[in-house]
């Protein structure tokens, strides 16, 4: 299974984030995405979600574009975007409900994905409740309801103090080990570890880094 | 469908949140409401005996041709079913006329009544207040007629008769006498009240009474405030969570309209038990609401039911203004400045027929105002299917571009 992201392009008026987005990454891979803010991750991401539309640019699995097949983007693309957008007046069981049929979500909480992020514990508590480690851990149960090959991480630890970020990252190491692909857009030097190739967006465009734990590089490479 | 119903049902379960301080809010509001008509209708009391208007007489009384014309006006003047006519001193008059029991009141000068029977009309001053100009201006005219047609009519009979009757040696005090008799007969053939100011009371606009006009005003200002309640559920700044769910297939319009049936329902049913309740468990209301009055129990509940097309077309046009507002605070902004302001233009607060053409015709294209006259329309039974296609029309609009208003927030999230 080799996913193939090829001359995505996406303007907003005067601005284009993408001018010409390329890469690759195979089963039980981890690509990394790093850029300042605003380059144009997350435009990226919500892309390759099928949130939105890019100007031109494909998306292949297999050979297969997933842009012209939406059914099939969303059950093999699982999406985690920044933030945690829930319903807070509901319970994180109802906010399930919006991803889940009832009888799997049984299923999943009793010896499923939502059991292993330990969603279990919470199930009935309103989100407007809940800790953000426990809606990130919601929100990627959430994401993984079509049992998807590729999961999308909008920086999935930002505001997480380091006992959640563990527990994130070990569950998105479980994954990959699974054969599941990750794509992550990231801030965070301590999620490099879990990539296995990681691309810098600048100018619209990703660039292949090959980190060596030199932060001052980094930055600079950034900038 | 299927995504239809799971995000409807989980909106109904968030709306659900919120009835409680929708209902609380609503009663608060409707006990406001109640209390100002309640005091605005007793104010204007709609029966026959109190629809009298007060006109003052200070000055000269010493003629005995004032006092009789007076007395004359309120014996064969039919018209004293409207007009008050009370002789008082002026500073009397004056505050009787700031109490408001008094719409106004005439001075008669000294001397006037005997200059004017030697034929030098003096002027008669009348004293009247801002809100009672237009009507006394009527007043005025009917009785500045009046006292022309007395004076100039009978003059011309009576100094003949006097001449006739000295010609023939008549005694003064027998012509004095057969004055005033004539006098009397010529009041009683000369005023003529088939030209008076006549009052028909027909409605206070579309055809109904003050209470049916004020019911159907109230249902629209209750759930024009009642918006401002919904504002922390439905006006929202974030937009990631429609954005992340439309990725799952739950479209703008699935969301659109989830939420909005959603917003409908906790709304019909809040405004359904508040004014069936009033009604029924209080006599007055549903009397002094004619339209209303020797309902049972069913009959009302059908009529409420009937209101439900201009519920739908209000809630939508709060709806898109949820969907316009950026934040909660803005939403609320939203919904209070367009309660006041469509409220007023659409004849919540005073009858559309007191208003200048033009705001009556923009309250015809507004929608609590086509709400308002749908319900008048009902309680009246004039409504027409035409009415009814409008209200379905315009709601599907306003939805409409809720719906589009939540794709472009999605695309722009």
């Amino acid at each position: 299974m080799t996913f193939d992201i090829q001359n995505i392009k996406k303007s907003y008026g005067k601005k284009t984030p993408l001018v010409d987005a390329c890469f690759s990454l195979s089963a039980s891979q981890c690509v990394g995405i790093l850029g300042r803010n605003g380059s144009g991750k997350s435009t990226l991401l919500s892309i390759l979600a099928g949130v939105q539309a890019c100007d031109k640019g494909e998306f292949l699995l297999d050979n297969e574009d997933l842009f012209r097949n939406k059914k099939k983007l969303s059950q093999t693309v699982g999406y985690v975007p920044q933030g945690t957008p829930f319903f807070e007046e509901l319970s994180a069981r109802d906010n399930l409900l919006l991803w889940y049929e009832r009888k799997r979500l049984s299923e999943e909480l009793s010896h499923g994905v939502l059991k292993m992020l330990g969603i279990d514990e919470f199930i009935g508590t309103p989100v407007r409740k809940l800790s953000g480690g426990m809606k990130k851990r919601l929100s990627i149960g959430c994401s993984m309801a079509n049992k998807p090959s590729l999961l999308l991480l909008d920086e999935p630890c930002a505001a997480l103090d380091p006992v959640c970020r563990r527990q994130i990252h070990q569950y998105l190491m479980q994954f990959k080990e699974r054969g599941g692909s990750l794509i992550l857009a990231t801030h965070d030097e301590s999620e490099l570890s879990l990539c296995d190739a990681i691309y810098i967006l600048k100018d619209g465009r990703l660039h292949p880094y090959d980190y060596d734990g030199d932060s001052a590089r980094l930055t600079e490479m950034l900038a | 469908m299927k995504r239809f119903v799971v995000y409807t049902h989980l909106q109904f379960k968030r709306a659900m949140h919120c009835l409680p301080f929708l209902f609380l809010s609503m009663l608060v509001l409707c006990l406001c409401l109640a209390l100002a008509v309640t005091a605005f209708t007793e104010n204007e009391a709609s029966s026959a005996d109190q629809q009298r208007i007060g006109i003052g007489i200070a000055g000269d009384f010493e003629s005995q041709y004032l006092g009789l014309g007076l007395s004359a006006l309120q014996s064969f003047d039919s018209s004293r079913f409207f007009l008050d006519i009370e002789k008082l001193d002026e500073e009397e008059a004056r505050n009787k006329l700031f109490d408001g029991e008094l719409a106004g009141y005439a001075v008669v000068p000294e001397g006037f009544v005997d200059e004017a029977m030697h034929g030098k009309v003096g002027k008669l001053r009348f004293v009247t207040t801002d809100a009672n100009v237009d009507l006394i201006h009527l007043l005025k005219q009917e009785v500045l007629t009046l006292i022309s047609c007395v004076l100039v009519e009978s003059q011309n009979g009576i100094y003949g008769m006097q001449d006739a009757l000295a010609a023939n040696g008549i005694s003064d005090k027998t012509v004095s006498d057969l004055t005033d008799e004539m006098a009397v007969e010529y009041m009683g053939l000369i005023l003529n009240r088939s030209n008076a100011l006549q009052l028909d009371v027909i409605g206070i606009s579309d055809g109904l009474s003050w209470g049916g006009y004020l019911f159907s005003a109230f249902c629209i200002l209750l759930l024009l405030l009642s918006g401002i309640v919904c504002c922390p559920l439905f006006a929202r700044q974030d937009h990631a969570l429609f954005k992340r769910i439309s990725a799952r297939q739950y479209h703008p319009a699935i969301q659109v309209m989830g939420e909005y049936l959603s917003f409908f329902l906790i709304m019909a049913s809040c405004l359904f038990l508040l004014v069936f309740l009033m009604l029924i468990g209080t006599d007055g209301i549903s009397q002094a609401i004619p339209e209303l009055a020797g309902q049972d129990v069913l009959s009302l509940l059908a009529i409420l039911v009937r209101f439900i097309p201009a519920i739908t077309l209000v809630t939508a046009m709060q709806y898109l203004l949820y969907e316009l507002s950026g934040s909660v605070v803005s939403g609320i902004l939203m919904q209070v400045v367009s309660a006041a302001i469509l409220g007023y233009v659409s004849g919540c607060f005073y009858p559309i027929s007191f208003f200048p053409k033009a705001i009556r015709l923009l309250s015809g294209v507004l929608p609590p105002g086509i709400a308002r006259g749908y319900i008048s329309s009902l309680l009246a039974g004039t409504s027409t299917p035409q009415q009814l296609l409008l209200l379905l029309i315009y709601t599907a609009i306003l939805l409409t571009l809720a719906g589009l208003i939540r794709y472009h927030h999605i695309q722009k999230a």
